[in-house]
């Protein structure tokens, strides 16, 4: 408009105080409009208009394959196993079902995934998920003429030999009696539970009823025929002799043992040693150097939140003695193994224990504890 | 044109003409004014679910008169027997239930395991109380839950079934019409699938609940039972298992909550599956409020530190129930 | 000169005489502009402040105000953008529009959220009348300028152009037809309110026009809008016959105009003519605005209070006064009440006839989706505005303006056009933007059934349905499962079948055939976007299934989403 300023001919020129005032007080005011807005512009909250504002970025990009709308692994996972979960895929284990005398199919094979696995056994399954749960295979049986009773079987194929004997061990009361026609597994009352190769096997029973229990053994029996040995992975319990174990206490932890995050993968068993019973715990680690670290970073954390008694060396092997909160630990490393006794009552036994299991040579445990 | 100017020709206007302009443009601001602020509409709704709304249940309690017992526990070696004694020590299932009666008795019958597992209500549990219910001259027993197997399974696996027939009592499968929106100012739970059929003809509620331990939320006992009332898609719930517990104190006041503890599921629970993790204990409790009722039984039947079970905190600070059973009228009797 | 008669009292000089004011803010710029070589910056500083401060006329502070609040609009436009957006209240124009206010008062008897906003400009226009319309509304500003820039300069043609005519009725009429046509529930009044029209026109015509013209100025993807043509030559049209009649629009059309006409019946200060100074030398009408005949008795609900008559008057005699004498004005709108009856008529009629259609009821077209948020259809009716914030803002460009799917009443709403964009998951940007609430602010947890909303499940704009003759792997031998891929929901409501069949060549192939599962699927329509069958796809979104209308949902299984999600344990 700066023609206008020169050209214009203004036929008022005298322009009174209250205009002026007034006319200042509305550019004041314009001003203040101004700043409110640019304030309200800057205080925002991120997520009020997306919940991911770089999920929204993605909406310029051509899709390829993977729409942007897909926020996450998971959620990816997620449709994809539902897509293509499938019951009656199923496992090869359908394959095992054969006739055993008396019994008779009930109901249909069920089949669970990761995703299902809620269904079947509810507030239970995240047990299972920490050993890397994979397929449960469940199906019922009726017996031809004892009524009412039935035979349930439950397969929980994990992901290895090794997590597959966790969930079992972890589930295991060690005063059931073990069988003696499987390495793994122990009778409770109506139920027969086994580890076979990477297999959770579950055989309950309804009752004691003398022909149920025999279908129940029966299909037991076939079982252990039909699945598979497999024991790769599980070297490591041999580091934990079978003398003195207490029976039924070997357990594999696959992570947090003791509350460690370096103690992952770890076997555990229970001994008696001069009427006290003590809790060994046994690691293989890939290399020498691994294990080392984690002995290392074991003796640190005891350093830290307790008293480190002593530590030695005895011919290939560091030791350290260390107690906490009122409990003895005597830890040693060797070769790609960390081997120890903790929470312990007495120093003295514990030290004895481990001295003892230094002295005999890890190579020659070939029979392994229960 | 020039004209004439006009006379008279006031500069303004005269009083009269003031006021009432004064008032005229007084009026109309103050009238958009107040029309503005009476009918804003300040909060937003989500089109098509709002208006939403569902049943809400009715208390089945009896109310509670300060002399009469509110929780009973009673010590027995037979299932039956005992079950009697601790509904005896709370005034007989007369207190509760009127001739004429029609009962709705809610089981655990979540899994399809035999009774010796311990991970359902025992049928010896279900067939006491309906004896008792029918003596105290109800009309119907309903028996209802939803499963989380196969509703059919379970209640035959579990002998429940056999119960119902030998007893005559009737059996409410969870159909899908069986079910209706449920209408609560719950803290998770504010509008769910209902498994409502058996409450439609419903006096009375019995709650039969075993003792369990739970992975997830530590016990189940008679205030997670009450999870068989929900349909839909509840393992979701399961992000807040110990909110949606409380909840259900919410949800449902029972008349009588019944919690078996003669066999307790001591691990591995809530499924269990061998006879190891079953302990024998011998006990059966009853009572009107069912976060008393958790609270014994966590402590004197599992042998645990009520401390750590959150929901019944959780319930007791929202006044759902006294966890403090101890200070409640309650009795001790052997059977 | 150019001033007509010879009795202005000036002397011969015609007026031409410079601004003499000398205060000490302008002796303090004069010195600076005075003081050894001034830097440029300075200079303009000067410049700038000799115009505010040494002439700080009404007038200019008015122009100030109107380029203050002109750019404020384009602003809020140009940022109304998902990457600009931050937290600016960009509907800010619309939500003050009292008219905007008012009519959906009277549709859903409620004022929706920033609504009461309106009361800002309502009230003050019962004291000081019609200010709104010259000093703040950037479509007037548009207009003045183009009469400016475009217009004929000379003074007689303006003198006679600015005579108050009776063709200013018609925006009465307008007002009125629409405001009855609202009692019934039809809101309207987005037709042709000044700011509704000009950003639904910059949305759909203009910013998309310029970005045709210069490439990547607003848009990081060229956006389509339907129909645009109409709207664009809308605009034009009103803007241009600011030629032929200066403020066409403001004076004969505008429904805003006229409501605020109406309320300024009770303004308290008004433009007055001193009958004794007047000379009658029609000077006051050269720049008059409204055409509210300052010459004689002033139309009150005419004049926009642009105080340029005051600027003119070669004899001070207009002035701005506080409750003059009654007898120089007119007080009440230009429109008898035999015309305001048939306008109401022709509310009521319009209304019967538009909705008698059933476009909106048993006749609802299977195109007509919503977006996210939006209430049932009567309910949309009753509150769209037309003025196109959500399109501006969809950041997909998958909204679009309706012509006649939505009927007559929803000319110029909102719905998805699944093949320009679709619906993005994370986003609730229209329900953000919308003034009204025809779109209910909604958040992301609400839009998708998570954080709390899971019972109620998600909003549903659809449901997809696919087209097997048209479908790659279904007809055509051809594997393709794009659409199961894009799927944005957890489970995805599209999943596929494997099957082998034998081709035409002999050969075996193993194709997945993809399904759509009702219960989970939410019409986002990114499939039938994505679908390679580009022109009619193969799998396409409609309407039936909304969960904004009970009557339009594809009941199954109960139809409780919470029940239907039960599905992932369905045997399939």
């Amino acid at each position: 408009m700066s023609q206008t300023v020169n050209k214009r001919d203004f036929y008022r020129t005298k322009i009174g105080r209250t205009e002026k005032v007034i006319g200042g007080f509305i550019l004041l005011l314009l001003i203040g409009i101004g700043f409110g807005i640019a304030r309200k512009g800057h205080d925002f909250d991120q997520t009020r208009y997306t919940g991911d504002i770089e999920a929204l970025e993605f909406t310029r990009n051509p899709v390829e394959g993977k729409a942007a709308t897909l926020r996450n692994e998971s959620d990816l996972r997620a449709s994809e196993s539902f897509v293509s979960g499938d019951k009656e895929t199923g496992s090869s284990f359908l394959t095992i079902l054969p006739p055993v005398d008396g019994l008779l199919p009930m109901g249909e094979t069920e089949v669970y995934s990761v995703d299902t696995l809620y269904e079947k056994i509810n507030g239970r399954a995240p047990a299972y998920f920490e050993y890397n749960f994979q397929e449960l295979t469940s199906q019922s049986f009726s017996h031809q003429t004892a009524e009412g009773e039935f035979v349930d079987i439950y397969l929980f194929e994990m992901d290895s030999p090794l997590n597959a004997f966790g969930i079992f061990s972890a589930e295991r009361d060690a005063s059931s009696p073990p069988l003696n026609f499987v390495a793994d597994g122990y009778n409770s009352g109506t139920g027969t539970f086994m580890r076979l190769g990477n297999v959770y096997v579950q055989v309950l029973a309804s009752s004691f009823d003398p022909a149920i229990m025999q279908s129940a053994e029966f299909l037991t029996r076939r079982l252990v025929e039909e699945l598979p040995e497999d024991d790769s992975g599980m070297e490591g319990r041999m580091l934990l002799p079978s003398e003195n174990q207490v029976a039924g206490s070997l357990t594999y932890i696959n992570e947090n043992a003791y509350g460690q995050s370096v103690l992952k993968g770890v076997f555990e068993a229970r001994y008696q040693a001069n009427g006290e019973e003590l809790t060994c715990f046994a690691q293989d680690s890939a290399d020498a150097g691994i294990a080392r670290g984690n002995w290392e970073a074991l003796l640190d954390f005891y350093v830290r939140y307790g008293s480190l008694d002593d530590t030695f060396e005895t011919g290939d092997a560091n030791v350290f003695v260390a107690e906490v909160f009122g409990q003895w630990n005597v830890v040693y490393t060797r070769d790609n193994t960390v081997v120890g006794v903790v929470n312990a009552a007495g120093k003295e036994v514990a030290v004895a224990f481990v001295t003892a299991l230094l002295e005999e040579d890890s190579e020659t445990t070939d029979e392994y504890g229960y | 044109m020039p004209r004439e100017p006009v006379t008279p020709d006031p500069k303004g206007v005269n009083r009269r003409q003031f006021i009432r302009h004064l008032a005229m443009t007084g009026i109309t601001s103050g009238g958009a004014l107040a029309a503005a602020l009476l009918l804003w509409e300040r909060r937003h709704f989500v089109p098509g679910f709002g208006e939403k709304s569902g049943i809400t249940l009715p208390s089945f309690s009896t109310g509670l008169l300060k002399t009469q017992t509110s929780l009973a526990v009673a010590h027995g070696t037979d299932r039956i027997a005992t079950t009697r004694a601790a509904i005896d020590a709370l005034g007989g299932m007369g207190r509760f239930v009127e001739k004429g009666d029609v009962v709705l008795l809610k089981p655990n019958v979540a899994f399809d395991r035999p009774p010796a597992l311990a991970a359902t209500t025992h049928p010896d549990s279900l067939r006491a109380i309906a004896e008792l219910v029918l003596e105290a001259g109800a009309k119907r027993i309903l028996v209802a839950d939803n499963p989380i197997n196969s509703p059919a399974g379970c209640f035959l696996k579990s002998g429940l079934k056999s119960v119902a027939i030998d007893l005559n009592l009737e059996l409410i499968y969870p159909e899908q019409s069986a079910f209706t929106d449920l209408q609560l100012d719950g803290e998770i739970l504010r509008h769910w699938p209902f498994f409502h059929r058996p409450f439609e003809k419903a006096d009375k509620v019995i709650g039969i609940a075993p003792c369990k331990d739970h992975n997830l939320c530590s016990a189940s006992m008679t205030m997670k039972n009450w999870y068989g009332l929900l349909g839909g898609r509840r393992n979701q719930f399961h992000q807040h298992i110990h909110s949606i517990i409380s909840d259900f104190a919410l949800m449902i006041q029972p008349t009588l909550v019944v919690l078996d503890g003669m066999h307790v599921l001591m691990s591995n629970g809530p499924t269990g599956g061998r006879l190891s993790d079953v302990r024998q204990v011998g006990s059966v409790v009853a009572g009107t409020d069912m976060v008393a009722v958790d609270s014994y039984g966590y402590t004197n039947l599992l042998g645990r530190n009520v401390a750590d079970l959150d929901y019944l905190h959780k319930a007791h600070e929202r006044g759902l129930g006294n966890m403090n059973w101890q200070e409640t009228a309650w009795k001790e009797v052997r059977a | 000169m150019s001033c007509g008669s010879g009795n202005c009292g000036c002397g011969g000089q015609g007026g031409k005489q410079e601004p003499t004011e000398n205060t000490p803010v302008t002796d303090a710029i004069r010195a600076t502009a005075k003081s050894a070589n001034p830097g440029p910056l300075t200079k303009a500083a000067g410049w700038i402040g000799h115009i505010v401060f040494a002439d700080m006329r009404i007038t200019r502070i008015r122009v100030i105000a109107q380029a203050f609040f002109f750019i404020l609009f384009l602003f809020f436009v140009i940022i109304t953008d998902l990457r600009y957006l931050k937290g600016y209240p960009v509907s800010l124009f619309l939500e003050m529009d009292p008219l905007v206010g008012v009519a959906t008062t009277i549709t859903t008897w409620s004022v929706y959220k920033g609504l009461i906003l309106g009361l800002v400009l309502l009230l003050p226009t019962l004291f000081l009348g019609r200010f709104f319309c010259n000093w703040i509304c950037p479509y007037g500003t548009l207009h003045q300028v183009t009469r400016f820039l475009f217009g004929r300069r000379d003074e007689q043609w303006n003198i006679e152009a600015n005579r108050f005519r009776n063709l200013q009725q018609l925006k009465y009429i307008i007002l009125v037809a629409m405001i009855v046509a609202g009692f019934f529930g039809s809101l309207q009044i987005g037709l042709l309110d000044p700011i509704c029209l000009f950003h639904r026109s910059m949305t759909a015509a203009i910013l998309p026009g310029i970005n045709l013209l210069i490439p990547d100025t607003f848009y990081v993807k060229q956006y389509y809008h339907v129909g645009a043509w109409l709207i664009g030559l809308i605009l034009f049209f009103f803007v241009g016959m600011n030629v032929v009649i200066p403020r066409f629009f403001c004076r004969t059309v505008c429904p805003l105009g006229a409501f605020l006409g109406y309320l300024s019946r009770f303004s308290m200060w008004r433009i007055e003519r001193d009958p004794n100074k007047c000379i009658d030398c029609d000077a006051c009408l050269k720049n008059c605005q409204g055409a509210s005949d300052p010459h004689t008795q002033l139309r009150k609900s005419e004049c926009f209070v642009c105080f340029e008559c005051i600027d003119d008057c070669p004899v001070d005699a207009i002035s701005f006064s506080f409750m003059p004498n009654k007898d120089h004005e007119v007080t009440g709108p230009p429109l008898p009440g035999r015309r305001a009856a048939m306008a109401s008529l022709l509310g009521i009629a319009g209304y019967a006839v538009a909705r008698a259609s059933g476009d909106s009821d048993e006749n609802f077209n299977k195109k007509v989706i919503r977006p996210p948020g939006s209430v049932r259809e009567d309910g949309f009716l009753e509150r769209c505005i037309k003025c196109d914030q959500c399109i501006r803002v969809c950041p997909t460009n998958v909204l679009q303006p309706t012509i006649l799917e939505a009927g007559l009443e929803g000319f110029w709403t909102p719905i998805l056009n699944m093949k320009v964009g679709y619906c993005e998951l994370n986003c609730t940007l229209c329900g953000q933007v919308c003034p009204t609430g025809a779109i209910q602010r909604i958040s992301i947890e609400e839009k998708n059934g998570r954080g709390g909303y899971e019972a109620q499940g998600p909003v549903k704009l659809g449901t997809a349905f696919y087209d097997h003759g048209r479908c790659l792997p279904w007809a055509m031998e051809t594997p393709c499962v794009v659409c199961e891929e894009v799927c944005p929901t957890s489970p995805k409501a599209i999943y596929s079948r494997e099957v082998t069949i034998r081709k035409r060549d002999g050969k075996n192939i193993t194709l997945r055939r993809p399904y759509v599962d009702p219960a989970l699927c939410i019409g986002c329509g990114i499939c039938e976007h994505e679908c390679p069958v580009r022109d009619h796809a193969a799998i396409r979104v409609t309407a039936i299934g909304e969960t904004r209308s009970p009557e339009r949902s594809l009941l199954m299984d109960g139809g409780d989403p919470s029940n239907l999600l039960d599905l992932g344990t369905r045997d399939r």
